[in-house]
């Protein structure tokens, strides 16, 4: 589905945070990147949604180097972010969010990420954090791009709302069948998904 | 898609938009107010030059001082001056005159000379010879020149002397009789006031004398030389008022003075330059003639014309307006258009500097969002689509509010600037200065300083066009539009990533 293939990334030369890393994740399941912070989790999604590239090496969707896809397309049609900061246009509201880039009804969205028709209609700062990472995992499924990469998802919620915020992205993985990688630091985390990768030393290690 | 967004930023970020707008507006009404008040200044002057500028002329711009090595010196007959003869080759043959009246449009021309005549039967209106230098003693080396003074006045010439400088300026007006003609011989126009002093009228003869005291001082005023008896075909009253501080000998006083024919003149100063060994080439014509015009507006193409001519070097020549009111009221409209033209320009860069200063913060505060487009997938043209979509909705509405603006100001900003650049004094001394040496002269002695008519208007007529508000609208538009894009371009340029790790 989607591969890194001997990818390295180098912020200063000589110096790789990403060392000739290989690796597939496949739709319908969940894995989460864990390692210690400068460990190069956030660097190594970036480069999965093409919102960076590597310094050496490629990143495949279906078998296809994304150079080639174009980052613009990639980003558009394969992928879908969901930032620890939620990363919302905040002069919107909710539904204005989850449509920003698509003529569609986002309420289905909303209501499956289990938020209210009021809430949907306010303005993002006026929700609480929860439901402000509710609403970016909306827009992650609105764009129907079978791959979601989450930055630290839960990094900012407290323990209920981001076991709460866990297992809709895993359902969001397992009921419609996309791939959601998720970086974080959370055990709770690592114990919902399907296959933990542990990142050390620019290096990847799968564990079961 | 990228309408709704634009849309939504606008109208929800209204307190922004509004600042924006409000700067906007400020700037697309100075745009739209400067350049027709710049137009309506220039379309003053096109209007008094096609009211006043009728003619032109060409002055024989070079004298030993300016060009020495065209002159070569000769003793005086009696020794005791030094004099200059021209030995140039350019200057104003009847060849150059023909082929500047073969010039589509020039339809006339006149040459203005002068010389002294000593009229001794004439009492002429007092000035310094017969009030402050009446008890000069024999003995003084200067007392038969002021003798002579007593009963000399300036009589100049013109082929018509209606067309004449201070008839042309409307400093003097002909009252009763004629002017002088070009087919005229022996005939004179003088002033009333001058003619009441000494009971003539029209029809009469006056006879003056040429002085050998004129032409090198030596002699007395029986050293008579050529006697002219002219007749009086016309009178003229002083219309402005007469400086006779500076000027009030009795030959520079313009009610002494007179007009005469081309003939009489041309005999005057045939002997003249009898005298003095020909001085200057006998093919010359005059070194000053005035050519008039069909059509004022033709004017600036008939001086092109008339400085491509290359029969002679034409650069010894001054070759401009002629009219000292035309030249005394372009003035403030001059420097109304210099004014305007540094307005303009600055103006133009202030927009420039002021957009980019208040883009550039703009576009700071929308980075974040910019990013998220991004990494959303938004291609890159289609923020940039965005971006410029919302300016133009803000210009558009700034635009509404700039027209409104500029409509009721513009005549009010037009004229205030224009009275800036203008005097309260109608014509300063600088102006007056300038406008009463139009042969590019420091001084003249005999030229009398009478008041110019000021024709310059009282106020300009800025009016602007819905092409005006267009031509606005278009360029402020366009220099929005063009900071955006530089602000923005640095921003979508770089990768999703290092935007949102920068904030």
């Amino acid at each position: 589905m989607i591969e890194v293939r001997n990818v390295s990334y180098e912020y200063i030369k000589n110096s790789p945070v990403l060392d000739d890393i290989s690796m597939t994740f496949e739709r319908g399941k969940t894995y989460a990147i864990f390692g210690p912070s400068g460990c190069g989790k956030t660097t190594l999604l970036s480069l999965l949604g093409a919102l960076d590239a590597p310094t050496s090496g490629a990143v495949l969707f279906d078998g296809k180097d994304i150079a080639q896809i174009g980052d613009e397309n990639h980003r558009k049609d394969n992928v879908a972010f969901i930032f620890q900061n939620y990363n919302l246009i905040e002069y919107m509201t909710a539904a204005e969010n989850v449509s920003l880039t698509e003529k569609i009804d986002p309420l289905p969205y909303l209501l499956q990420v289990g938020l209210t028709e009021d809430e949907a209609k306010r303005p993002v700062l006026k929700l609480s954090g929860g439901q402000q990472q509710r609403v970016a995992i909306a827009r992650a499924l609105a764009s129907d791009a079978p791959v979601i990469l989450a930055d630290e998802p839960t990094g900012n919620l407290d323990e209920d709302t981001a076991a709460e915020i866990t297992k809709l992205l895993c359902d969001v993985a397992h009921e419609n069948n996309k791939c959601v990688i998720i970086v974080s630091h959370s055990a709770a985390v690592a114990e919902a998904v399907d296959q933990v990768v542990r990142l050390s030393h620019g290096k990847l290690q799968e564990e079961v | 898609m990228i309408l709704r967004r634009a849309w939504l930023y606008v109208s929800r970020n209204w307190k922004r938009s509004l600042i924006l707008i409000l700067i906007l507006t400020v700037l697309l009404s100075a745009l739209a107010v400067v350049f027709p008040t710049w137009r309506a200044s220039m379309q003053a002057q096109e209007d008094l030059e096609t009211s006043l500028g009728e003619s032109f002329c060409v002055n024989w711009g070079i004298s030993q001082l300016t060009h020495p090595h065209l002159y070569e010196s000769y003793p005086s007959e009696d020794g005791r001056l030094t004099l200059y003869r021209y030995i140039g080759e350019d200057y104003m043959t009847q060849e150059v005159l023909d082929a500047i009246l073969a010039i589509d449009g020039v339809v006339d021309y006149t040459y203005t000379q002068y010389w002294w005549l000593y009229f001794p039967d004439l009492t002429l209106k007092e000035g310094l010879y017969n009030t402050y230098y009446l008890d000069t003693p024999e003995d003084d080396p200067d007392y038969h020149w002021h003798m002579a003074g007593r009963n000399t006045t300036t009589v100049r010439s013109a082929n018509n002397s209606a067309q004449h400088e201070f008839f042309d300026r409307g400093s003097i007006e002909l009252v009763q009789g004629r002017h002088v003609q070009a087919d005229d011989v022996n005939c004179v126009v003088i002033s009333r006031e001058l003619a009441e002093l000494n009971g003539l009228s029209i029809g009469d003869t006056i006879t003056g004398y040429t002085l050998q005291l004129q032409l090198n001082g030596v002699g007395t005023v029986d050293d008579r030389w050529d006697e002219y008896s002219l007749e009086i075909v016309g009178l003229f009253d002083v219309l402005g008022a007469v400086d006779t501080v500076m000027h009030g000998t009795e030959e520079s006083i313009i009610e002494n003075q007179m007009f005469c024919d081309v003939t009489t003149m041309a005999h005057i100063q045939a002997r003249i330059d009898e005298k003095f060994n020909t001085p200057t080439p006998e093919d010359m014509i005059s070194s000053e003639i005035l050519f008039y015009v069909d059509d004022p507006a033709k004017l600036p193409d008939i001086l092109e014309q008339v400085r491509a001519i290359d029969i002679v070097d034409m650069s010894v020549f001054d070759i401009g307006f002629s009219n000292p009111s035309y030249t005394a009221s372009i003035q403030p409209l001059r420097a109304m258009r210099g004014v305007m033209t540094v307005l303009c320009a600055s103006l133009v860069a202030a927009v420039l500097l002021i957009l980019r200063f208040v883009m550039k913060i703009w576009f700071q505060g929308r980075k974040k969002e910019i990013a998220i487009l991004m990494s959303l997938g938004v291609g890159r043209k289609k923020i940039l689509g965005q971006l410029m979509l919302e300016m133009l909705l803000i210009v558009s509405i700034a635009f509404i509010g700039a027209s409104i603006v500029a409509l009721a100001a513009a005549d009010g900003v037009g004229n205030y600037l224009y009275s800036l650049t203008s005097n309260d004094d109608s014509i300063n001394d600088e102006q007056y200065e300038q406008a009463t040496n139009i042969w590019g002269e420091n001084y003249d002695p005999y030229d009398p300083f009478i008041e110019i008519a000021d024709f310059s208007p009282e106020e300009i007529s800025v009016e602007i066009s819905a092409g005006d508000l267009l031509l606005c609208f278009v360029s402020g538009t366009a220099a929005t539009l063009l900071v955006t894009l530089s602000c923005c371009l640095s921003i979508v340029k770089k990768k999703p990533r290092q935007i949102l790790s920068s904030l």
